[in-house]
């Protein structure tokens, strides 16, 4: 059983992101093992349920690895070091679905192809070695998307289950390699001057072609 | 919750959230009297063309509103709704009535300066009015939002930069009588920053005998 917690980051101005849970849920969470999920409210998808937890110091990684690769494993899982936040999360996962919905989708799976959507470009091999997991991974991300409440706590458990991380009290946000990321996205200090990384980043996914 | 904001001959706009955060939907829509395949086409590369322009112009530091996603199929966009600004039309009437022309002075050089950050990465707007401007406050100054790159292209001619403004300039002189002062203010701006202001104020003077015609033959 997991004794894993995740990190969850409240600013004021991202509060609207998430769905405040019931005290019933709260109690279960922290009741049972202390996980915290977080939901992402896609307007545009209602009929999708979406969310995300953050897994620090996982020591089995070589492990998850190869769950994925036999697809034994029915979420994502991403390093943390590339995600600047929920709503580099949403926009990514908010493309992924749109493609699934109009089977423009150029990737085998809904999983595969958000981890795709993250990404600057359309390699998918070289999405997959930056956000995905590898063997320097310490700290995941995971996002499950699901239709039905049963079908995702049933990944969260699931995932809850095979992913061995420590505790976290923090819960600062996501903890990325900005250089990595400035990096990786080819994003200028000019753009830096006029906005946030965030919304760099994001316009960045949202536009590619 | 979608609510419409406002309706005109090609698009409509309307308000959503995009993970809770105010959005703005924008929807080009097709033109009945085009041919249907040719209209598709069209409606679809201003689309795209809208977008490759917001994202590029971030990259040259011009702020433009962030893109949350883009719906090919409906052709519409959902950007971040800059509820925080004010149409650049708006803000000089205002200004005007109330005869602060200092700060107009000042926010005029900005949007100069911004549209020579935009010439000297080789895009011109294609339709540069005082509505297509947005005035954000910052702490101690007023910053200009680029909006509405729809008929933006990549250019480097200096005969385009000069359309470029001199289609400012009659939008601007046209919504704003008596403000030469304050577009040559915004001219100031242009030159303290672009490339080859030279050449193109030399080529906008031209355009102003001539008439931005020559410019549509090619
Ligand atoms: N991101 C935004 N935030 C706040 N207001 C906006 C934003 N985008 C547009 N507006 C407002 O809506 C008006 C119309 O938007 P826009 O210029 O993009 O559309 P349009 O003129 O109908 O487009 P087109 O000329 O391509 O048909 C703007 O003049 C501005 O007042
Ligand atoms: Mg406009």
């Amino acid at each position: 059983m997991l004794k894993g917690a995740s990190c969850y980051k409240i600013g004021v101005s991202n509060f609207a992101d998430y769905a405040i849970p019931s005290v019933f849920m709260l109690i279960l969470e922290y009741g049972v093992d202390r996980q915290r999920m977080t939901r992402l409210n896609l307007e545009q998808h209602p009929d999708k349920l979406v969310e995300y937890m953050i897994f620090r110091n996982v020591r089995n990684i070589s492990e998850l690895t190869t769950l994925l690769k036999s697809g034994k494993i029915s979420s994502v899982l991403l390093s943390e070091n590339m995600v600047v936040s929920p709503l580099h999360l949403a926009v990514a996962v908010n493309r992924a679905l749109h493609h699934e919905k109009n089977k423009t989708m150029k990737t085998k799976s809904i999983n595969t192809e958000i981890i795709l959507c993250l990404s600057p470009n359309n390699n998918i091999s070289q999405s997959l070695t930056r956000f995905g997991l590898n063997a320097n991974s310490y700290n995941v991300i995971s996002l499950s998307v699901a239709d039905s409440a049963d079908s995702l706590s049933e990944k969260v458990q699931d995932l809850k289950n095979k992913i061995k991380a420590d505790l976290v009290n923090d819960c600062r946000g996501f903890q990325y390699d900005d250089y990595e990321v400035y990096d990786v996205y080819g994003v200028s200090k000019e753009e830096l001057s006029v906005d946030s990384l965030e919304n760099s980043v994001v316009t960045k996914i949202a536009t590619k072609v | 919750m979608t609510t419409l904001v406002s309706q005109g001959a090609e698009g409509r706009l309307f308000e959503t959230t995009f993970l809770g955060r105010p959005c703005l939907m924008k929807e080009r829509f097709k033109k009945s009297y085009r041919h249907p395949v040719l209209d598709e086409k069209l409606t679809n590369k201003r689309l795209s063309q809208e977008c490759r322009m917001l994202s590029k112009c971030r990259s040259l530091g011009i702020r433009t509103p962030t893109v949350y996603y883009v719906n090919n199929k409906t052709n519409t966009i959902y950007m971040e709704y800059m509820k925080q600004t004010v149409v650049f039309k708006d803000f000089v009437d205002e200004h005007v009535a109330k005869g602060e022309r200092r700060v107009l002075a000042d926010l005029c050089f900005n949007v100069g300066y911004t549209i020579a950050l935009l010439h000297n990465g080789d895009i011109v707007h294609g339709d540069l009015t005082s509505s297509n401007v947005l005035v954000m406050k910052r702490i101690d100054k007023y910053d200009c939002v680029l909006i509405d790159f729809g008929l933006s292209t990549n250019s480097s001619l200096v005969e385009d930069k000069g359309v470029d403004l001199y289609v400012l300039e009659k939008a601007f002189l046209s919504t704003h009588p008596n403000s030469q002062d304050l577009f040559d203010k915004i001219l100031a701006g242009y030159c303290s920053a672009a490339h080859s202001q030279k050449v193109v104020m030399s080529k906008l003077s031209e355009i102003r005998l001539r008439g931005r015609k020559r410019s549509m033959v090619g």
